[in-house]
């Protein structure tokens, strides 16, 4: 099976899933979706806010996207809690 | 008042000193807080004259279920805005709310001006409006300490004043409440200073036996614990909500110099984390409140040579350190400590403050205005300067921090720079450039506020953009948000008090209401809201969108223009259509009881 490398990064009270460390690289197998990369990581899909993607390839175009979609190569994705605010 | 069948409304006029005590059975359809006070706006305000008007009321309301339980803790004040011209509304924590409802009063609507700076003191058995000369002029924070001294007694009490700004004028001065809360937006600190008001105090101390205890307590506990024991709140508590610095940041997502970006360089020295890290020494609750989320930090400042130093304290929370951090690319937590203590000493919003200043360094840079207005260098990062055109600002200095003090707008159809002046129709931005929902959320939100419909986090949540789901879920959240408020619950806790929690509340205390109800409550506090805007001619369709706003990607990169609009027009057509229902509906109704409302005048202490 190809695999693809992808960046994750984590910010706020996530990182205490990895023990504060901010930003993974991962090589994963090609068609491996955002979700199963989170999940991995253990952190539970009702604290995600959002899920924001860049690429190394096109780094001036940044999108957010849902659990299922799939990783391409390069790929960086930024996992962020909901906004809290009133 | 709890357990009884009408709102408590005691009125004051500061010119000729008069107090009466009305009993408004009419006011029982719109629950409490919001829903009441906006009713008492309405009836009370003069459209046709200047906000700052003496005869324009400043009306303060609890909700139906202040105090009694957990996170019911804010009061609502209700004013026209001198900042927008419109619809003013602004929510303060703190021990206002007990106060009122031990002091026995469900709102409190004041009008007149006095014939020199006065006080108002609020006790169960006396209310007076007495002599504040020797007080003005001074800090907020002096202030309270010379009202505890002159206005002792038993009792919770309940301090708010206002600080040089709202003295002189400028158009978003704050009220501050009890030392670390306020009412900060949209300038009622200016309403205060218009009618010659430094401060109120409340002393409350009215017994009010809970009926049918058991069944009181058990949803009481089941609050209780959801707050306490689940994770629901932990956040708020934790680190609060500066924690949105850093996953704002990494998205692109934070206002920075006057969106100019929506990433700050800095964002990690001045992220949550690093505030708690570094400066929390204390957390701090509202009273009724189990959750502590008032975030106390403390900075060391130099008060005089040879190493003397003094530490402050000072509130913060993620708006202040957005609009008075990246907002203006200041890049150290101390620097942004010491701005706010600024603020605070000045007695400004905030917000509004940071905003109009990134304005004003754009404009400098530009060449629009030069030293000769600003008297300090403006630039983006320059703390000292900045510190000074507080003060500057505050006092009413010059032309140039006249025109600054009514807010971003005017000051940018003074000077110039409208396509980065940083407003949604004429209050200043939230830190928050999240895309459409923020935007129509703010554009359209009764107030202009973030806080209005949340339509900040529909940028989070929806999955694919659409707008028609975006407009009517920013309109259900809108109407959705009148009803938690006319209870007053802090909208932190809104995931705790779901619809059946509400009702359970409610019942358990007396007031029996269905979720039917509650969804009228919703409608009939929001078309009062509009009926407001419409007799202050607010033209939904006429708000002036910053050209910034779509120049600078945020979290979803670039947004566009016509879009914004189209979805501003989406959202009008539907105000329009709940205004026409509800007028139809009162005409029903009026037809069908013709009697006349209960309103009844007692003697306070009665």
């Amino acid at each position: 099976m190809p695999t693809i490398d992808v960046k994750i990064n984590l910010t706020s009270w996530f990182k205490k899933y990895t023990d504060g460390i901010h930003e993974l690289q991962m090589e994963v197998e090609l068609g491996t979706t955002a979700a199963q990369i989170i999940l991995k990581l253990g952190i539970p899909e009702k604290d995600i806010g959002s899920i924001i993607v860049t690429n190394d390839i096109e780094p001036e175009l940044k999108k957010k996207v849902e659990f299922n979609y799939k990783m391409k190569n390069g790929d960086h994705i930024l996992v962020i809690p909901p906004i809290l605010g009133g | 008042m709890i357990y009884e069948k009408y709102i408590r409304v005691l009125n004051i006029d500061m010119d000729t000193k008069k107090i009466k005590v009305d009993i408004r059975e009419d006011l029982q359809q719109y629950l409490g807080g919001v829903g009441v006070a906006s009713k008492l706006l309405e009836e009370n305000m003069k459209p046709e004259l200047d906000p700052l008007d003496e005869s324009q009321p400043i009306v303060f309301a609890t909700g139906a279920a202040t105090t009694v339980f957990p996170v019911i803790t804010k009061t609502v004040a209700m004013f026209i805005s001198p900042l927008t011209g419109e619809l003013g509304e602004s929510y303060a924590g703190g021990r206002m709310a007990l106060t009122m409802f031990m002091a026995g009063y469900d709102a409190i609507v004041i009008k007149g001006k006095a014939k020199a700076p006065s006080y108002i003191s609020i006790t169960r058995n006396s209310v007076e409006v007495k002599d504040a000369r020797a007080f003005w002029g001074m800090p907020s924070d002096v202030i309270g300490q010379y009202i505890r001294d002159r206005e002792p007694g038993s009792g919770k009490r309940s301090i708010l004043r206002i600080g040089p700004a709202g003295e002189n004028g400028v158009k978003f001065a704050s009220v501050c409440v009890d030392t670390y809360r306020h009412f900060g937006r949209l300038g009622l600190g200016a309403v205060f200073g218009s009618k010659n008001l430094k401060a109120i105090s409340v002393i409350g101390d009215k017994y009010i036996p809970i009926k049918n205890f058991k069944d009181y307590f058990k949803v009481f506990q089941d609050i209780y614990k959801q707050v306490t024991d689940t994770e629901i709140m932990d956040k708020y508590h934790d680190i609060g909500t500066p924690i949105n610095i850093e996953p704002l940041n990494a998205a692109g997502g934070l206002p920075t110099r006057n969106l100019q970006s929506g990433v700050f360089e800095n964002g990690k020295d001045i992220s949550g984390e690093a505030f708690a890290v570094n400066n929390l020494v204390r957390k701090m609750a509202c009273t009724g409140c189990p959750v502590g989320c008032i975030h106390i930090g403390q900075f060391r400042r130099e008060f005089d040579k040879g190493h003397e130093y003094e530490s402050i304290s000072v509130g913060y929370d993620y708006e202040l350190i957005y609009a008075l951090g990246s907002f203006l690319g200041v890049k150290t937590r101390d620097e942004i400590l010491s701005l706010i203590e600024a603020v605070e000493q000045a007695g400004m919003d905030a917000m509004s403050t940071g905003v109009v200043l990134g304005w004003a360094t754009e404009a400098f840079a530009n060449g629009l205005i030069s030293e000769t207005e600003t008297e300090v260098p403006l630039a983006f990062g320059n703390t000292a300067s900045y510190i000074k055109a507080i003060e500057l600002m505050s006092d009413r200095k010059n032309d140039f921090y006249k025109a600054l003090g009514e807010g971003v707008y005017k000051a940018s159809g003074v000077y110039g720079g409208r396509d980065y002046a940083m407003h949604f129709a004429k209050n200043e931005m939230a830190g928050y450039h999240t895309g459409y929902g923020m935007i129509l959320g703010s554009a359209a939100g009764a107030r202009h506020s973030h806080l209005c419909n949340g339509g900040y986090s529909f940028d989070q949540s929806m999955k694919e953009f659409d707008k028609e789901k975006l407009v009517n879920s920013i309109f259900a959240e809108e109407k959705e948000r009148c009803m938690l408020n006319s209870l007053i619950i802090c909208l932190f806790a809104r995931k705790v008090y779901t619809r059946p929690t509400i009702i359970a509340a409610l019942n358990s205390i007396g007031r029996a209401v269905t979720d039917e109800e509650l969804t009228a409550i919703g409608e009939r506090i929001y078309s009062t809201k509009l009926r407001i805007k419409k007799a202050l001619k607010f033209d939904q369709l006429a708000v002036e969108l910053p050209k910034r706003l779509f120049e600078t990607p945020g979290l979803k990169g670039l947004v566009n223009e016509e879009t914004a609009r189209e979805l501003l027009e989406m959202y009008s057509k539907k105000t329009d259509e709940l205004l026409a229902t509800e007028e139809l509906t009162a005409k029903t109704e009026q037809v069908e009881k013709a009697e006349p409302t209960a309103k009844t005048a007692l003697k306070v202490g009665e």
